[in-house]
């Protein structure tokens, strides 16, 4: 899917938008240790940690686009990087349960349309 | 564990230097660096805090009056939240005879509304040092948390368990990715003090200054 199709559907705040990358799956954490234990390559990370190795976690897991949550403030220092290094940025209001909830909709209607 | 009781411990075991660093609260090691005035012992001002990203981090301070800026830090970023005693116990309040003078009702045991990065840089805004807390254990470390040691970033050392100091026969200087390597004694209650210690074998380290310089020195190398 789309990263587009995601941030309209969900109505996300984009903060830096490099590629309209094709989302594969998703994961969601907050400890980078676990997310760089467990997430895969090419998906959606949603988490409340907006900090700069956010941003290293994603290049060194091959992660396109973060989704930070819960309306967690994001430095301009993480913004910096995250262009430098072409990572998608988006941001929310809402918790990252439901954004988890919404994105697996998504995904798992346009799996079973295929 | 009263102040009081910490010092006549602390000097009991022989310890030259300590620091009392309670979790995102300053007053008994104020009371600490108080009492020891006419003690033979020297207390370094310190305090544990919880950075957004759930890191915790250890600051240490020159004096007193750079210590009560740190709490006025704490005061601003830490949400007010009750304590629930059944979970925590009761968080008590000593004055400088030993006695309770009442009971600190605010949850300490949360995060501050501030990022770790901006934590360290206040820290070293009132001329303190700040070294991220066990970075080795499972919980509320740097490691865990943030998932790696940023060799760019700003602290001033690093804090392992005494088990991973042991483990590694780690000695004061050594480094890990080039941060200075330090190790607290996690006393929770009195019978702890003593039981774990840093050896100084060259003397070096008397008080905050000597313990800065010391460890700007070992990141240098």
């Amino acid at each position: 899917m789309k990263l587009s199709k995601i941030i309209n559907e969900c109505r996300l705040e984009t903060i830096v938008f490099c590629t309209d990358c094709e989302i594969e799956n998703g994961y969601c954490g907050d400890l980078m240790s676990d997310v760089m234990a467990h997430a895969g390559a090419d998906c959606i990370w949603i988490t409340i940690q907006a900090h700069k190795n956010s941003i290293a976690v994603a290049l060194i897991k091959d992660i396109k686009s973060i989704v930070f949550t819960n309306n967690v403030t994001v430095e301009k220092e993480v913004i910096e990087k995250a262009k430098e290094e072409k990572i998608n940025l988006l941001r929310t209001d809402k918790d990252s349960f439901t954004v988890c909830g919404e994105i697996y909709c998504l995904m798992e209607a346009k799996t079973a349309k295929d | 564990m009263s102040p009081q009781l910490i010092l006549e411990q602390a000097i009991q075991k022989k310890l030259n230097l300590i620091s009392i660093t309670d979790h995102n609260t300053v007053q008994h090691s104020i009371l600490a660096c108080k009492l020891s005035e006419d003690m033979p012992i020297r207390v370094i001002p310190g305090v544990e805090l919880t950075s957004k990203e759930e890191v915790h981090l250890l600051a240490y301070f020159p004096n007193i009056e750079a210590l009560f800026k740190m709490k006025k830090e704490i005061d601003n970023y830490l949400p007010v939240k009750k304590n629930n005693s059944k979970v925590f116990g009761n968080q008590l309040y000593y004055d400088l005879d030993g006695e309770i003078i009442g009971i600190d009702y605010t949850l300490r045991q949360v995060a501050l509304n501030i990022g770790l990065d901006n934590l360290v840089d206040f820290v070293h805004s009132i001329e303190g040092i700040a070294v991220p807390a066990h970075i080795d254990k499972d919980r509320f470390s740097l490691l865990k948390q943030l998932g790696f040691l940023d060799q760019e970033a700003d602290y001033d050392a690093v804090e392992v368990s005494k088990f991973k100091w042991i483990k590694e026969k780690y000695h004061l200087g050594d480094t890990w990715d080039g941060f200075p390597v330090i190790a607290g004694s996690d006393s929770h209650c009195v019978e702890d003090i003593g039981l774990f210690l840093l050896e100084d074998n060259q003397e070096e380290i008397r008080n905050f200054i000597s313990l800065k310089d010391f460890l700007r020195r070992s990141k240098q190398q």
